[in-house]
């Protein structure tokens, strides 16, 4: 009899594990839910122009798990988010990749440039009183505020066609500048620029970097306001105010400026300087408009101001350095590429 | 025992297997999912005209309410849960697209920009959440054929009726909208209610389209301007501004999307009744009419008392009229200022002054100042009486004498009585039915009140002035 039992009970568990094994064959139909976006004229320019060359997903319809929950804004305006992405395609992409194909690091593009471009309409007002215009993460995605104001400026009844398209030129060289922030955010994030750039304006820093004037920025060594926030931000908002001042890189320009005497101090005559912009905006970096007793002006250079522009300067040339030795990339070069495009970018 | 034992373990091994999974959900979650977004799908798109909607936000910060009224007609792209919506307010018309998500519920996401809807969205400098629209809407329940939605990040809840073909045709609400702009070629826009509010037919209460009160930053929706109002009233005395709100026009009546609520009582909707060419209030609560006028349809209390006691006299040369307004560079006294500031070369300037004291110390009461030219000091007083007609009402009368100290008084007489712009000045002062002002006061500070007057000719009420005085505590 205790056989039969210790049978049954044999029997009974060996059923239980058995007859618990209720797994069913997988479905022929898939459990997600995957619809066909509609097409616009737009998506089929994208994906010809930006997804099958260079492997880049925009999202410019409102998808909220792009944007931080915090977030209030609105998708771009279609004709906004074209008019962006053709001067994408053809002032930051393009260039970029002519220059580390010419620097020897043909894959650079493919490899590092964002491959999800967000668009959003408008800038996000934050509750301290400053805007987000941009925002990068793990160099895998970029998102762009203000599309809606891409290249927007102001036009007067007595502007010429030529001042007008001039203007919206200037307006499309400082668009670019969110990107080539975020973008120089990539680079350093995936290789790290020299920790002798951090020394250079150590106890400069500041959380409240909204405060300072671009002024009291540059009388520190610094290009923005915004750059005073950290090192990285330091470092990125010199590649992006560098790559923003790319007029006359081809052919510089002829300015009438305060002359300078051969220590680089200023003197009180005036006279034309063939410069680049970039190189203007170097010239007579922090120099300030003083009186003498008879209310004549003169130029003069502070020890303070000769000093910010020292450690400027040390900055910037860490920061082509960097870029040259580590991605193959001239920032000069890359100057001379954009103001080509631009100057080839038909604006109607 | 170990029977009962061998008993209860056959009995788990036979209970075990029962899956009663299978049995309460009978669906995957895709599944569902997929019915959800079909069901509304098919709702969405199964009115024949669309739907039509009001939205009405009111601002999260109380800075500005906004609204609009929208049709819109949903068109599935194939079988997905997308596709393409045409959006019409009163004025204007926009295709965009729109997709189906489901997230925390069944979403309708208005997911490109449509110009036609998405103003109410959009942030600004002044109000990081603008008008406080959303764009994402929950689908909450069907109830009696109308669609209820909300707001996925703001929480506002959204109507969708059924429209009908006439709903798309918007000729009404474009003549409805021209016609109410009309209103506002006279001076007062002015509600006058009769019941509701505390008033009475004896004694009405106004509430007064501001004209000068929109002053929000529109940058971010610069085709809005104009659409926007300010309502100004009064409760015991002191002056109540309302919020800048926008217009919303519809089919059957223009709604204001800040409603004015005075003792329990709302006022936010007219119609035109185009029989008898009037507006009609649409709150049951409120009993008037929207009256309009050249001059103030009512008194403001103790206005000529304060003009005459205070304001005419408050600086040393009283009340100036300057040639320059950059407010109303068009207006007709301050270019009757101007030409005697520019042309006349005898004087600069023209005042009002109650109890003027010359420079000698003598008193000479009421008058019209004329200031030399040239910082001269010299002035030619031309003694007035200042009648009160009513609280705010008054009159200007000159008896033609002069008193001067410019040394060849003659010619100062004859200038005053031949000089184009002074005798324009003085015809406008004095005219004969008087001067109506309007004016109520409001506290700046608590010990700083501002008096913004406006003063209306009543014989030509298109010479308006516009002066401003405060009286500190």
């Amino acid at each position: 009899m205790k056989k039969i039992y210790i049978l049954l009970i044999m029997s009974a568990v060996l059923f239980s594990f058995y007859s618990c094994d209720t797994e069913e064959d997988l479905r022929d139909e898939s459990v997600l839910d995957i619809d066909e976006s509609l097409q616009n004229e737009l998506d089929v320019w994208i994906y010809e122009n930006l997804t099958k060359p260079y492997n880049v997903e925009v999202k410019y319809k409102w998808d909220d798990n792009e944007i931080p929950n915090s977030f209030h804004v609105t998708p771009p305006k279609i004709e906004k988010a074209k008019d962006f992405l053709e001067a994408y395609l053809n002032l930051w992409i393009k260039p970029y990749e002519e220059e580390s194909i010419a620097g020897n690091n043909p894959d650079f593009m493919y490899k590092y440039m964002p491959k999800l471009l967000v668009l959003v309409g408008t800038p996000q007002y934050n509750a301290d009183g400053s805007m987000t215009m941009g925002m990068a993460e793990g160099g895998r995605k970029v998102t762009i505020f203000n599309v809606d104001k891409f290249a927007e400026v102001a036009v007067y009844t007595w502007d010429t066609p030529e001042v007008i398209v001039n203007r919206k030129k200037d307006a499309m060289r400082t668009a670019f500048h969110t990107l080539h922030h975020e973008f120089a955010h990539i680079m350093h994030q995936t290789k790290f620029y020299a920790d002798e750039f951090k020394e250079i304006c150590k106890g400069d820093y500041t959380a409240n970097w909204m405060d300072l004037y671009p002024q009291d920025a540059n009388l520190k060594g610094f290009i923005t306001p915004y750059s005073m926030l950290n090192e990285d931000e330091d470092f990125v908002e010199i590649v992006a105010g560098m790559l923003d001042r790319s007029k006359y890189s081809n052919e510089p320009h002829e300015f009438y400026v305060p002359l300078m005497d051969e220590q680089g101090e200023p003197t009180n005559e005036d006279g034309n300087v063939f410069m680049t912009e970039w190189e203007s905006f170097l010239y007579g970096w922090c120099w300030k408009k003083e009186y003498d007793e008879n209310w004549n002006s003169y130029w003069v250079r502070t020890p303070e101001a000769k000093k910010a522009y020292e450690k400027f300067t040390a900055k910037v040339n860490i920061v082509t350095a960097y870029y040259n030795e580590k991605w193959g990339i001239d920032l000069y070069n890359l100057q001379k590429r954009i103001d080509t495009a631009v100057s080839n970018l038909v604006i109607e | 025992m170990k029977r009962l034992l061998y008993v209860f373990t056959m009995l788990i091994a036979f209970s075990a297997c029962e899956d009663d999974y299978e049995y309460a959900i009978d669906k995957t979650p895709t599944e569902r999912k997929v019915e959800a977004k079909t069901e509304l799908m098919n709702l969405l798109k199964g009115s024949e005209f669309g739907w039509k909607t009001v939205l009405v936000y009111q601002g999260p910060n109380d800075k500005a309410s906004a609204g609009d009224f929208f049709v819109m007609k949903f068109e599935q792209n194939g079988e997905n849960f997308n596709g393409e919506v045409t959006i019409a307010n009163g004025f204007k018309e926009e295709k965009s697209e729109f997709v189906l998500n489901h997230e925390a519920g069944t979403i309708l996401n208005f997911n490109t920009y449509n110009d036609v809807f998405h103003w109410l969205t959009k942030p600004n400098i002044w109000e990081g959440q603008g008008f406080g629209g959303d764009q994402e809407f929950i689908f909450m329940r069907e109830d009696a054929g109308n669609l209820i939605f909300q707001g996925k990040e703001l929480g506002n809840e959204m109507i969708l009726e059924k429209a009908t073909e006439q709903d798309w045709d918007m000729t009404d609400i474009q003549e409805m909208r021209e016609k109410f702009l009309q209103l506002f070629e006279k001076n007062f826009v002015a509600f006058k209610i009769t019941d509701g509010m505390g008033a009475t037919e004896e004694n009405p209460f106004f509430i007064r389209f501001n004209p000068d009160g929109v002053a929000i930053n529109m940058s971010a929706v610069p085709d809005k301007e104009g659409w926007f109002y300010e309502m100004v009233w009064e409760v015991d005395g002191e002056k109540v501004y309302g919020q800048e709100a926008s217009y919303v026009f519809t089919h059957d009546e223009l709604i204001f999307s800040y409603p004015v609520v005075v003792k329990g009582d709302t006022l936010d909707r007219i119609s035109y009744n185009e029989v008898d060419d009037t507006w009609v209030i649409g709150n049951k609560s409120v009993v008037g009419t929207l009256a309009t006028s050249d001059l103030p349809m009512w008194q403001s209390p103790g206005m000529v008392d304060k003009a005459i006691d205070i304001f005419f006299q408050q600086y040393a040369s009283g009340w100036k009229m300057y040639p320059w307004n950059y407010d109303e560079p068009d207006n007709i006294v301050t270019g009757y200022a101007k030409g005697i500031d520019e042309e006349c070369e005898m004087f600069d300037y023209f005042a009002v002054h109650s109890n003027y004291t010359n420079s000698a110390g003598e008193n000479l009461g009421a008058g019209f100042i004329l200031e030399g030219a040239d910082y001269s000091g010299k002035y030619a007083f031309l003694p007035i009486e200042i009648i009160k007609l009513d609280e705010s009402e008054l009159k200007f009368v000159w008896n033609g004498e002069v008193i001067t100290d410019i040394e060849d008084a003659a010619a100062a007489k004859d200038v005053i009585n031949t000089d184009p712009h002074i005798q324009n000045m003085l015809n406008a002062f004095c005219n004969p039915v008087g001067w109506s002002i309007y004016c109520s006061s409001y506290f700046y500070t608590p010990t700083w009140e501002i008096y913004p007057a406006e003063f209306y000719n009543m014989e030509d009420p298109s010479i308006v002035i516009k002066a401003w005085w405060s009286i500190s505590y």
